[in-house]
């Protein structure tokens, strides 16, 4: 059927097609994600199937070891036996020959055994070569012989008859002697045949012993080792939830030289802090454009006077344009020009600051920060009828930091401020050298309700608010907190219910010379 | 010297208060019942269409959901324009929201005991108590319901008003007290008209005109005017905005005393229901 | 009675004294033109005006002050506020402490004419 397309075959395209989006991503997305993900790949998974294999093999190697073990024993047992059939054998032989010499009886079965011996050894040469040296295989050999050619010899004089007592007993002393050495031979084979075995067999008794020693001791190595592994990376990742629990969103680093199932954690963390990022950026910018609506009432109502004064001065032209002399007619005219100038640059101001912008490290003056800042949120403050004080310190040494953020963070605090205040309410606001070195202070001070304790330690958290539904969202202390975590300064509050409440952020100054002013 | 909105829960005997207000201040006296037949007349809907309108709000599927937003227009513009005349007393909630920035406009609550409005409906039918109870329960949520939809505000909410009073178990002595609230709250300075809120008064009932006009185009636009300049926020696709700016402008044009006329257009949601969403 | 309406205008916008000093002078007005408030509060001590226009939104005094000041001084004055931060709650408290009428910037010079025609016809003036 042509028509049909193999279902496999699709998903192992779609599983391309996504690895190659993925890994564009991964190549376009960012250098910490490349980081991560270029070390050399030693999963954990791998770790596991290392160990386990390690202890197959050494279980393998234990059996198959006891198995050659047990065959060798049974190899040895067969040879002790054969050993012991030979001793026998030689030993029957002897004992015709004694009987022969006691009782004069058949000699033929001594031969007969000493064939029989001959056959057991000849039959097992290699084994004896081995058990013994080959020089004294064949000394048994060669006594054997000897042995078995004497007996013949006793045969053949017994047959013929001749009564040779000196031969006989010649040979009786040689066959003695030759007797003799094959027994000690043979049981020297037989006992250090049996002593190898026992040896063997004590042998195959300890070694499981050791066995279980090693694999107990590789056990608790390689317990170790995986929980390391483990407990490792785990502690490492803790670690970077707390920091990002403070607000640092920095990405996370390579922490070992090789990557593994915690790298898709660590990258699914970095994804999370790019994330985060964006909606605190996202957030920063909501809250900004609540404070600018917070502002446009104020601005509105400022923009009313120059506006009043181009309608007044405009219609008193259109009234006297005929009867007005060409001076006052020209004072007029620049009256409307610079009315105009004037309403631009109050909607410029708040313009400036309502415009979403990048957020930017940059040298700033942050006394001149402030008082732009102040002067933002003045018609607010007019409208409320409160007074606001400002006291910059002259040439602060310069710091560095997102303007934009630091104007919304003073913009929110005077903004609060003026909540605080009745009509008639004062707002103190100072820039100075904070008293820890390299470090610059701002402080908002307002003589309004204060804030009791019980919400104190609520007061940087999200969406934390005293004021009405609909009137704040509650979002601005926790950003201007965040703000300042970042830019590493601090923000405190002093407050005393009814009386004042006092908000000092401090920012550290390093970075910029403190005589870069005069320079 | 200055208008009185009375606004109360039912069988409360809201209305009786506000006639009785107005007749002791030498007021006139206006409602849905005065109303009604001059928007009938004036839009040639029928009466009970727009008592309909008044008790349903329109839930925006069906047959009758289209046209009853711009019946609430239609009676909102009558009213805006029938209190440019000062010395009125109005009873009713239609259009309340929209002089909320009037200052010469004293906006009264009357609350009641639930079970002394429910004593006051089953004496008004003659039925049981248990039927009254579960009437005037289904009125409430019938109320609060339609504030919800049209307005979306809570009736019951007090920062509406300027003057909340709470009339307990409707007795006589109750009711009397209640109108000498008034009438002192309404002798008050504050409430005096002047230039400004006279302006802003005024501002309303254009407003509430232009959108009457333009009501057939879009029943949802938000309007606001100052002295003959209109501001229209509307929604329109950007291929037929062009269109629907103009069509407005020409209709709006021939509304007595507008100068000039501004439309602003938000195309936002549009581009989001163009891209399926 | 006098010959001419004795106006007090007060508004620490310059603009504004320069342009309603003549419109009203025009049609037949005294105006005395203040951009101090304290000034003003001084020249209100010394001399009754018959109508007194004035900002609310000022340095150092606020136009409620003002109008506190002349109910003070005398009752039969009436005080005109002219705003750019007009609100309900501005409006009614003006009202409420006894401000003849209110009008929110920018208005047209013929605004302010009719307002002050106003007062002068309920002082008895009639042209």
């Amino acid at each position: 059927m042509p028509d049909m397309v193999n279902p496999l075959e699709l998903e192992s395209d779609f599983i391309k097609k996504s690895e190659e989006t993925e890994s564009r991503n991964k190549f376009v997305l960012n250098k910490n994600d490349r980081e991560l993900l270029e070390r050399p790949r030693f999963t954990f998974r791998l770790h596991m199937l290392l160990v386990f294999l390690l202890f197959s093999f050494l279980s393998m190697a234990i059996i198959i070891g006891s198995v050659i073990g047990i065959n060798r024993i049974q190899k040895k047992l067969h040879f002790v036996q054969t050993s012991e059939r030979y001793l026998f054998q030689i030993e029957q032989a002897r004992r015709w020959e004694k009987n022969y010499f006691l009782y004069n009886t058949n000699l033929e079965d001594a031969v007969q055994s000493a064939d029989n011996a001959k056959t057991l050894l000849s039959q097992n040469l290699k084994k004896v070569i081995t058990v013994l040296s080959t020089k004294e295989t064949d000394t048994i050999i060669k006594h054997l012989d000897r042995y078995r050619d004497l007996l013949q010899e006793l045969i053949v004089l017994e047959k013929n008859g001749i009564e040779n007592t000196e031969k006989k007993e010649e040979i009786e002393t040689s066959l003695r002697k030759h007797g003799a050495k094959m027994v000690e031979v043979a049981s020297v084979l037989a006992y250090e045949e049996q002593e190898s075995m026992n040896a063997m067999l004590d042998l195959i008794q300890r070694i499981p012993i050791y066995c279980l020693v090693v694999v107990l001791l590789l056990r608790v190595f390689a317990a170790r080792f995986l929980t390391q592994r483990l407990v490792k990376p785990l502690n490492h990742l803790v670690k970077c939830t707390r920091r990002i629990a403070k607000g640092d969103f920095s990405p996370l680093v390579p922490m070992r030289k090789y990557r593994d199932e915690f790298t898709t954690v660590e990258v699914a963390i970095n994804r999370m802090l790019e994330q985060l990022k964006l909606h605190e950026t996202a957030m920063v910018e909501s809250h900004k454009l609540r404070a600018v609506g917070t502002l446009t009432a104020g601005v509105a109502h400022e923009l009313n006077n120059p506006l009043n004064n181009i309608m007044l001065t405009a219609h008193a032209m259109l009234e006297d344009h005929k009867d007005l002399s060409e001076d006052e007619l020209l004072e007029m005219i620049n009256d409307l020009i610079n009315e105009a100038d004037r309403s631009r640059s109050i909607v410029r101001n708040l313009l400036d600051f309502a415009r979403e912008s990048e957020s930017v490290s940059e040298p700033l003056d942050l006394g001149a920060l402030v008082s732009e800042t102040i002067k933002l949120a003045l018609n607010q403050v007019k409208v409320s009828g409160a007074k606001i004080e400002s006291q910059i310190q002259p040439s602060l040494p310069r710091m560095r930091g997102d303007k934009q953020q630091l104007k919304q963070v003073f913009l929110n605090l005077i903004l609060n401020a003026v909540d605080a205040v009745e009509k008639q309410g004062n707002i103190k606001i100072s820039v100075k050298k904070a008293d820890m070195p390299g470090f610059l202070s701002v402080q908002i001070k307002d003589n309004g309700c204060g804030i009791p304790a019980h919400i104190l330690p609520n007061i940087f958290d999200p969406f934390f608010t005293t004021k009405g539904p609909g009137k704040g969202t509650g979002l601005g202390l926790s950003v201007s907190h965040g703000i300042i975590t970042m830019h590493g300064g601090q923000i405190s509050i002093e407050t005393e219910v009814g009386k004042y409440t006092r908000f000092t952020v401090i920012l550290p100054s390093r970075s910029v010379p403190a005589n870069f002013n005069r320079t | 010297m200055s208008i009185i909105t009375i606004s109360a829960g039912s069988y409360s005997n809201g209305r009786q208060i506000a006639k009785s207000a107005a007749k002791r201040l030498n007021y006139e006296y206006v409602d849905s019942e005065n109303i009604l037949p001059l928007v009938s007349k004036e839009f040639g809907v029928s009466e009970s269409k727009l008592m309909q309108t008044l008790k349903e709000a329109p839930s925006g599927v069906g047959m009758f959901s289209k046209t009853k937003p711009e019946y609430i227009i239609f009676i909102e513009t009558l009213i805006a324009e029938y209190l440019l005349k000062n010395n009125i007393v109005y009873y009713g909630v239609v259009g309340l929201p929209l002089i909320q920035e009037v200052s010469h406009v004293c906006k009264v609550q009357i609350i009641a005991d639930l079970e002394g409005r429910i004593k006051n409906k089953a004496k008004l039918d003659g039925g049981s108590e248990e039927k009254a109870r579960k009437a005037v329960i289904k009125e409430d949520n019938q109320q609060k319901k339609w504030s919800e939809a049209v307005y979306n505000i809570n009736t019951t909410d007090p920062n509406l008003y300027d003057l909340v009073i709470n009339i307990g178990h409707i007795k006589d002595d109750d009711f009397e007290h209640a109108l000498e609230t008034i009438i002192s709250a309404v002798e008050h300075k504050k409430f005096q008209p002047m230039t400004y809120s006279l302006r802003c008064m005024k501002n309303v009932a254009m407003s509430c005109r232009v959108r009457t006009t333009l009501a057939d185009i879009d029943s949802k636009m938000q309007v606001k005017s100052d002295e003959g300049t209109v501001y229209i926020y509307t929604k329109a696709v950007k291929k037929k905005a062009q269109d629907k700016v103009l069509e407005m402008k020409q209709k709006v044009m021939r509304i007595e005393e507008v100068k000039h006329i501004e439309v602003f257009i938000d195309y936002d949601l549009f581009a989001k229901v163009s891209h399926g969403q | 009675m006098k010959e001419k309406l004795e106006i007090l205008l007060l508004d620490d916008e310059t603009i504004v004294g320069n342009r309603l000093g003549p419109v009203l002078e025009k049609v037949g007005y005294d105006v005395e033109v203040f951009e101090d408030p304290k000034k003003a509060l001084n020249r209100i001590n010394e001399k009754e005006f018959d109508i007194v226009i004035t900002d609310i939104m000022m340095e150092d005094v606020n136009g409620i002050q003002i109008l506190e000041e002349v109910q003070k001084k005398s009752e039969k004055t009436k005080v005109i506020i002219i705003t750019g931060y007009a609100t309900v709650a501005l409006a009614r408290e003006a009202m409420e402490k006894g401000a003849f009428d209110m009008i929110a910037k920018p208005f047209r010079p013929n605004d302010l004419r009719s307002v002050v025609a106003k007062a002068a016809d309920s002082l008895g003036y009639k042209k």
